[in-house]
């Protein structure tokens, strides 16, 4: 039984070797990662480098020392935006961006005069490619793209959406949709790509990266140690030295790694999930927030209530059926603003590979039964 | 012996990997202190298998220097 319905803030359970890999880290191997030459120490290294193999396997790019280790997504996405020369320039965004993108972009409106423009999309937030290639983009320095929504689980067209784009760079944040939906970089021909480890990866907290097509193309977010040209007061400019000062989070990437070694088969299918959301759509007085399109549904998606707010339903969803469930805004203002459950929010559900049909139907059957409860 | 050393780790990591796999016995040391400054590690392996082991890194594009091990002091 599992009533963990909160897997796009943070996945849970976890594959049995996350904790055997990082327990193998921090009780049997520890040692740094570069910085010696004794057996722990290469151990250790060969294991970083292989998890960074294994996320280029993931991602689909011939190149994984393209990929850096960050602490989350949000590191990763802020390397980008402070990493870019957009003084006075134009950066573009979707209709469904989080706060990790856009309060950076805030900071950069004051800090280096940029503007905010959002891209051209259609209801639901869907991004109008066919607008976009007729839009002006000659002052754009990037467009910023959330890959999977984590309110509505609405997937953009990646690779259309680069197409598009013409000449100008495509950031993607891919927190959410990174080991749950095919990514292929290269072929995308994706120019940076943000993701977390703990979500649909799968692998612990603190644990991400950043793909990038061309790393001459960004500043480093911070400099420091690498263990490599320490002689220098200047940071190296190879990768994936340039962008990975100081020590990385060993032990989350050893988890990770044990993570992206054992990928789980989905206990549930896309009819069963399907079967959840039209489900709650059918229980009167509940509207699912959700892709207008089947085929760009991720699996997560929100519902609103006209009896009820979403904290008196997600309340009732956790004392009286203990359903965990995440409610608010999610970190996505602009998002709800964009489908219109701002300022109220709305109540999340986001299953996760781990769960059986029959969980899917529990949740249901206490939505349902909480629905009655907060009507009368 | 021949003595290599490496831009980053990733690459030690990697063409260590390749030449255990091309059945050249190596050793991981620490980058000697008479040619570079940097921490971390190198490759030492029997003079015989010097050009060997350069055509397979060249191969995988990694950046490498050689030095003769007499040559250089830990």
């Amino acid at each position: 039984m599992n009533n963990y319905f909160d897997n796009a803030a943070t996945s849970f359970p976890k594959p049995i070797a996350v904790g055997k890999e990082t327990l193998r880290y921090l009780e049997e191997l520890g040692g740094p990662y570069g910085r010696s030459f004794y057996a722990r120490a290469l151990e250790v290294s060969r294991t970083v480098e292989a998890c960074r193999d294994l996320l280029g396997e993931r991602l689909s790019t011939a190149s994984p020392e393209n990929i850096v280790f960050t602490a989350n997504a949000t590191q990763a996405i802020n390397t980008v935006l402070k990493g870019l020369d957009t003084a006075g320039r134009e950066i573009w965004i979707s209709q469904l961006e989080h706060n990790a993108v856009t309060r950076p972009l805030k900071q950069l409106e004051r800090t280096s005069g940029i503007t905010i423009k959002t891209l051209p999309s259609l209801p639901g937030g869907l991004v109008d490619t066919e607008k976009l290639s007729q839009t002006d983009l000659s002052n754009a320095a990037l467009i910023v793209l959330c890959h999977e929504s984590n309110v509505t689980g609405l997937i953009q067209p990646a690779a259309e959406i680069k197409k598009a784009a013409g000449r100008v760079p495509v950031l993607i944040d891919a927190a959410q949709s990174a080991g749950l939906i095919p990514i292929n970089a290269d072929k995308w021909n994706i120019d940076y790509l943000a993701f977390t480890g703990h979500k649909g990866l799968l692998g612990p907290t603190g644990t991400g990266g950043l793909f990038m097509k061309d790393c001459e193309s960004l500043r480093p977010l911070i400099n420091g140690g690498t263990g490599s040209k320490s002689d220098s007061w200047e940071t190296p400019s190879f990768m994936p030295d340039k962008f990975e000062a100081g020590t990385p989070n060993i032990s989350g990437i050893f988890g990770l790694f044990g993570a992206l070694t054992t990928v789980p088969e989905p206990r549930h299918s896309r009819d069963d999930f399907f079967r959840l959301l039209d489900g709650a759509a059918d229980i009167p007085g509940i509207q699912v927030q959700a892709s207008p399109d089947r085929t760009r549904q991720g699996e997560v998606f929100s519902i609103t209530a006209d009896f009820a707010s979403p904290s008196e339903i997600g309340r009732m969803l956790y004392e009286d059926f203990g359903m965990e469930t995440r409610i608010g805004l999610h970190c996505a203002p602009l998002a709800h603003s964009s489908i219109g459950t701002f300022p109220g929010g709305t109540v999340r559900l986001a299953p996760s590979v781990y769960h059986s049909p029959a969980d899917l139907d529990r949740l249901l059957y206490a939505l349902g039964s909480a629905a009655l409860k907060l009507r009368r | 012996m021949k003595v290599f050393i490496f831009e980053s780790t990733r690459t030690v990591i990697k063409a260590e990997q390749a030449v255990r796999d091309a059945d050249i016995f190596c050793t991981v040391i620490p980058v000697p202190r008479s040619i570079s400054p940097q921490c971390g590690m190198a490759l030492e392996v029997d003079d015989g298998q010097e050009q060997t082991v350069i055509d397979l890194l060249t191969k995988m594009a990694i950046i490498i220097n050689s030095f003769d091990r007499d040559s250089v002091k830990l």
